[in-house]
């Protein structure tokens, strides 16, 4: 005896409405490649997975739902077990648990995508989209997260509305099999729903859900209790080692991480005010080719979570001068010794800003040292947000240089005995005059430049020193090589010197009025301490700083950049002082708009008030209104849209229907009283009336007999235009609407 | 503690069903998507909360936002929206029927999607899938079928309607109970059993088997023309009005006549009590078939003998509502057959029925 197989009710739907389910498989695919977007560029994870589930995705769509894969179903199963397996071990070899259970999250959601079959099957893989999205708003908050993630809000509006849509529709076909119905009658009267008034009523729930998405984010109250690790993007910076070691890199990477941010606000708008140097640590001791700092002095800084406060080495600044204000949006990076870059010349700071913003920065306590190189003593990763006032044009702060300290002697006048001979012979080449600080780093600071070539690549001495192969034989190197042979120059003619690195220069984004500083912008100077004028600046390295890009792209870039900070100050920094501060502006704004209505004259206040009461008392009317007509409803009943075409008609030629005269019976009498002028009405109408029965009652009737019910009353009453009014009052029809059978 | 461990009774009855949503007008019943949906809240919640994230909070704020969204809309679904069913005079147990459910959008724009509607009826009396509207549109009264299999014979009354709706994400499923009366007259199943006609010296009475003889001098009734009618019984009148030939039918001075009695017990089993009166519904209805005049004898109630369609559906709703509450010692379906003259006649059945032993003729 054989058993008749029931074909699926998931294959039934998909035959019976194709348009709907391929709908669905695209948004569906759209919100997987919105949440692996952010996974990608998150730079986290490893990129041959990430290509894999890319071409994985793309084959996808293709292959879903083909014979292909229902054929091969246990492969795709076991693909998945594998994969299980791979991660699973890899997790307890590497301990790292999570970021194992995120990769094979990522490759099961692609996997599904070739076993989309039931309603639960798209519901898992929207789920997987969801978890890799949460994933990736804290492996990349970068604005790419806030293009996955209005992507994901649109297309998982649509894939969520037509997934209920497809699983109601599986619904009816399994329960008609169950009761030994055929599935065809079931689905006939399903009427498809893809039209523009559910394209637009779409978009307009998208929207709906952005606009209660926004409100919920401004208004939950921002918190941190701090019991999970809130980490971010780990760059590891070389500008804040706490060594510097020369001809051990190769060529040097132009890496474009952005290290910080930091805005002028008294700048937008304007050009480039300065050149940025952001300063980070100071070396002491040059030895075989590397630098090396030694134990200083510190202090903290004190109240800098509520105000701003005085550094303990400020620089000295001419009295004229104006301080410059900046806000530095510092990324969480990892450095050992956490140093919080600040312009040269700062005087004040302040970490305000980052109070609530994160339940570590709290805790953060600053410090500065006598070299004037400012640093935090947390060892975690997390974005940093602090204000700082500096004078562009001052020196670069710290303590001064004290020649009867010995200490101070060993930190900044120490040159290696083999090589101070030499380079004071070149100083004297050069014209340095030691007696006279100033002129000897502005001429050495200048035959730098002039003499010598920039280029990343650097090449190994052999059996020499680095500076000294740069300096007599290669003659060309990048800013390290130039500042430490400067500072040896000076060191070797008794002037206090040091070399400090950090960042210099950056990308000036006019249209918000920041620079933004990226891990390429890591360069090396020097500070030569100029007795009464305190620690100068110098650079003697001949690198060409661009620090506004011209032309279209760049300013396409621009404006990029903008977005991408106001991103992270609006929505990634948001804090709890930012939000008192919006409920603020938000109440100082009802009271200056209360305090300019009680100021205004009584005339405009009276019109005010007139259309207050007139949107009043018209709100009113209509929910009143509304009310009655719907009371209304139940003993006069809406026609259906398509008979609005010809009842204007009608009931000027005939009669108006009576109100519970079923519309086919009202056509058939208006066609047997009208025919006799026309018989071609007759039948017009007579036709009408069996389409508008089956539409209005029919559960096969299909959208094309709506289209072909409009398209018959258009004929209809294009051809009563020529007939003569002929009003009856012809027998009253049956009391109860809901009795007319089809 | 022992109030917390109780489990919660579910409602069975229409009383208790009702009694729910007397507390709370809208009823939610969270489909397993939505507990992992309420799941995944929570711990984003949790997390967003603990460590401060502002996009932890952003796509918090989705989520909830989903969830508001879809209670905004199905309450929309369901307040505007009515129902009406129209059953028809009766069904019969165990068979399904398409019961005609009309759905109807009061308001004024926009659509209304997913709507389901489905009597209120005691647990364990029909298995019923719910009439189900896809799509109306505002001011759109449309039919929509709903299938029921009805369990048990008797005549239900639903005093209410369940509404329900999982619009738009299928999340979570809200109901409400609207005001709608419905009535189900369930007749007992009916085998497929026939009977002979009345034998050959009386077929001077019937023109063909099963059918009326027109020698008869009183007006009975008028019904459809069959084939070998005479044509001088056609009524010229109102088959001129009517889309349809009809006869006159007229009375015989007797007819062979069906006395049914069904007498049922208390057996504390449905099953086995409603086989008595399904067994008298099958011998009536193929008695009124092979053109008998069928009474009907119960201890409750006596339907005289009479013809016809309209006897049929007499008898059968007495059958249908007909307590189990008979003496064991006289439980049973009797049947005899008597000529028009009183004598009386042999019957002959044919049909497969799986209670004859339930049967008695005499």
């Amino acid at each position: 005896m054989t058993t008749v197989v029931q074909p699926l009710p998931a294959e039934l739907v998909y035959k019976a409405q194709r348009s709907m389910v391929r709908l669905l498989d695209i948004t569906t695919i759209g919100c997987v490649g919105a949440s692996l977007l952010v996974l990608v560029l998150s730079g986290e994870f490893p990129p041959i997975l990430m290509l894999f589930n890319a071409v994985a995705l793309f084959l996808s769509i293709f292959l879903g739902r083909s014979n292909i894969v229902s054929r091969h179903r246990g492969i795709f199963n076991g693909l998945l077990i594998a994969s299980l397996l791979f991660f699973g071990i890899r997790a307890f070899l590497n301990g790292a648990y999570i970021y194992e259970a995120v990769l094979f999250m990522a490759t099961v959601q692609v996997v599904k995508l070739f076993q989309r079959t039931e309603p639960t099957d798209i519901l898992q893989i929207l789920a997987l989209s969801m978890m890799g999205l949460i994933v990736g708003a804290i492996a990349n908050p970068d604005l790419i997260f806030a293009l996955s993630f209005l992507v994901t809000l649109l297309l998982m509006t649509w894939a969520l509305l037509l997934t209920h849509f497809y699983r109601d529709a599986c619904r009816q076909v399994a329960d008609a099999q169950g009761l030994g119905i055929d599935p065809d009658i079931v689905m006939a009267g399903l009427t498809r729903r893809i039209s523009g008034g559910f394209i637009l009523g779409v978009t307009g729930l998208s929207i709906l859900l952005f606009i209660l998405t926004a409100a919920v984010f401004l208004f939950f109250p921002r918190m941190g209790l701090g019991f999970l690790f809130r980490g971010g993007s780990a760059t590891s910076v070389s500008a804040f080692a706490n060594k510097i070691t020369l001809g051990n890199h190769g060529v040097i990477q132009t890496d474009s991480t952005t290290i910080a941010r930091v805005q002028l606000p008294e700048h937008v708008g304007k050009r480039p005010p300065l050149r940025l140097y952001l300063r980070g640590r100071t070396q002491h001791t040059y030895k075989r080719g590397s630098w090396s700092r030694h134990g200083v002095d510190q202090r903290g800084l004190g109240s800098v979570h509520k105000k701003k406060t005085q550094l303990p080495y400020p620089p000295r600044y001419p009295i004229s001068e104006e301080w410059v204000r900046a806000r530095i949006y510092l990324e969480p990076i990892a450095s050992s010794l956490a140093v919080l870059p600040v312009p040269s010349g700062t005087a004040r700071i302040s970490l305000a800003e980052s109070r609530d913003f994160s339940p570590y920065a709290r805790h953060v306590s600053v410090f500065q040292d006598v070299d004037g190189d400012v640093y935090q003593n947390s060892r975690r990763r997390f974005r940093l947000i602090y204000d700082v006032d500096f004078f562009p044009k001052s020196d670069a702060g710290g303590e001064d240089y004290n020649e009867s300290d010995p200490r101070h002697r060993v930190r900044y006048l120490r040159v290696p005995r083999r090589l101070s001979s030499r380079l004071s012979e070149l100083a004297g080449e050069w014209g340095a005059d030691p007696d006279n600080p100033l002129q000897a780093a502005a001429r050495i600071e200048k035959n730098l430049r002039s003499r010598y070539g920039y280029t990343r690549n650097e090449v190994v001495a052999p059996n020499k020193d680095p500076v000294e192969y740069f300096l007599f034989d290669r003659k060309k190197g990048h800013c390290e090589y130039f500042a430490t042979s400067m500072v040896l120059i000076l060191r070797s003619l008794g002037i206090p010197s040091r070399i400090v690195s950090g960042f210099a220069g950056g990308e000036w984004n006019r249209t918000a009025g920041f620079f933004t500083i990226r891990n390429k912008d890591a360069h090396s100077w020097v500070e030569v301490f100029i007795p009464d004028q305190g620690w100068v600046r110098y650079d003697p390295s001949p690198r060409v700083f661009v620090p506004e890009a011209t032309g279209l792209m760049a300013w396409f870039m621009r404006q990029v950049q903008a977005l991408r900070l106001r991103w992270l100050v609006w929505i990634v920094s948001y804090n709890g002082t930012r939000q008192r501060v919006f409920f603020r502006g938000v109440r100082t704004s009802f009271g200056d708009a209360k305090k300019r209505f009680r100021n205004m004259g009584g005339l405009i206040k009276g019109l005010f008030l007139a259309v207050f009461l007139i949107l009043l008392f018209g709100f009113v009317y209509w929910r009143i209104r509304g009310r009655r007509a719907r009371m209304d409803q139940n003993r006069r009943p809406r026609p259906p849209p398509e008979f609005k075409i010809i009842r204007g008609i009608l009931e000027r030629l005939y009669r108006a229907r009576h109100l519970s005269e079923p519309y086919g019976t009202y056509l058939r009498r208006a066609a047997r009283v009208l025919g006799r002028q026309d018989a071609k009405i007759q039948q017009e109408l007579f036709g009408a009336s069996h389409l508008l029965d089956a539409v209005l009652h029919d559960p096969k009737s299909t959208l094309n007999d709506r289209r072909q019910l409009k398209r018959s009353f258009r004929r209809i009453r294009a051809g009563m235009r020529s007939l003569e009014a002929t009003p009856s009052k012809d027998v009253p029809p049956p009391p109860s609407l809901m009795q007319d059978v089809a | 503690m022992r109030w917390f461990w109780r489990k919660k009774k579910k409602a069975r009855t229409i009383e208790e069903k009702i009694a729910l949503y007397r507390r709370l007008p809208r009823r939610l019943d969270i489909y397993r998507e939505g507990v992992w949906l309420i799941v995944m809240i929570f711990g984003l919640g949790i997390a967003a909360i603990n460590t401060g994230h502002n996009l932890l909070y952003l796509l918090l704020g989705f989520l909830l936002s989903i969830i508001s969204l879809s209670g905004i809309l199905s309450e929309r679904m369901l307040k505007r929206a009515v129902v009406d069913f129209l059953p028809p005079d009766g069904l019969h147990v165990g068979e399904i029927t398409r019961i005609p459910v009309g759905f109807k959008y009061t308001g004024r724009w926009g659509r209304v999607y997913s709507l389901r509607a489905s009597p209120l009826l005691d647990d364990g009396v029909a298995e019923t899938v719910p009439a189900y509207a896809p799509q109306l549109t505002a001011g759109e009264r449309r039919r929509f079928i709903m299938r029921t299999r009805f369990l048990r014979r008797g005549i239900y009354s639903s005093p209410r309607a369940r509404l329900e709706t999982d619009f738009p994400f299928g999340f979570v499923s809200k109901s409400r109970l609207l005001e709608v009366e419905s009535t189900y007259r369930v007749w007992p199943r009916i085998h497929p059993v026939q009977l002979d006609p009345p034998n050959r010296a009386e077929q001077q009475y019937s023109d063909q088997a099963g059918y009326v003889s027109v020698t008869g001098e009183e007006f009975f009734s008028v019904r459809e023309y069959r084939p070998g009618d005479p044509l001088k019984r056609i009524h010229w009148r109102l088959t001129a009005r009517a889309t349809r030939t009809v006869v006159r039918e007229l009375e015989l001075p007797g007819s062979p006549r069906l006395s049914i009695s069904c007498v049922i017990p208390s057996l504390g089993e449905p099953a086995q009590e409603d086989a008595y009166a399904d067994m008298a519904a099958s011998l009536a209805v193929a008695g009124l078939n092979a053109g008998y005049l069928v009474e009907l004898v119960t201890p409750h109630q006596k339907v005289k003998a009479q013809r016809g369609r309209a006897q049929q559906r007499r008898i059968l709703n007495v059958l249908a509502e007909e307590p189990a509450d008979g003496p064991i010692q006289s439980a049973g379906v009797v049947i005899c057959a008597q000529d028009p003259f009183g004598r009386p006649l042999e019957l002959g059945f044919r049909g497969d029925a799986p209670h004859w032993d339930l049967v008695r003729v005499e």
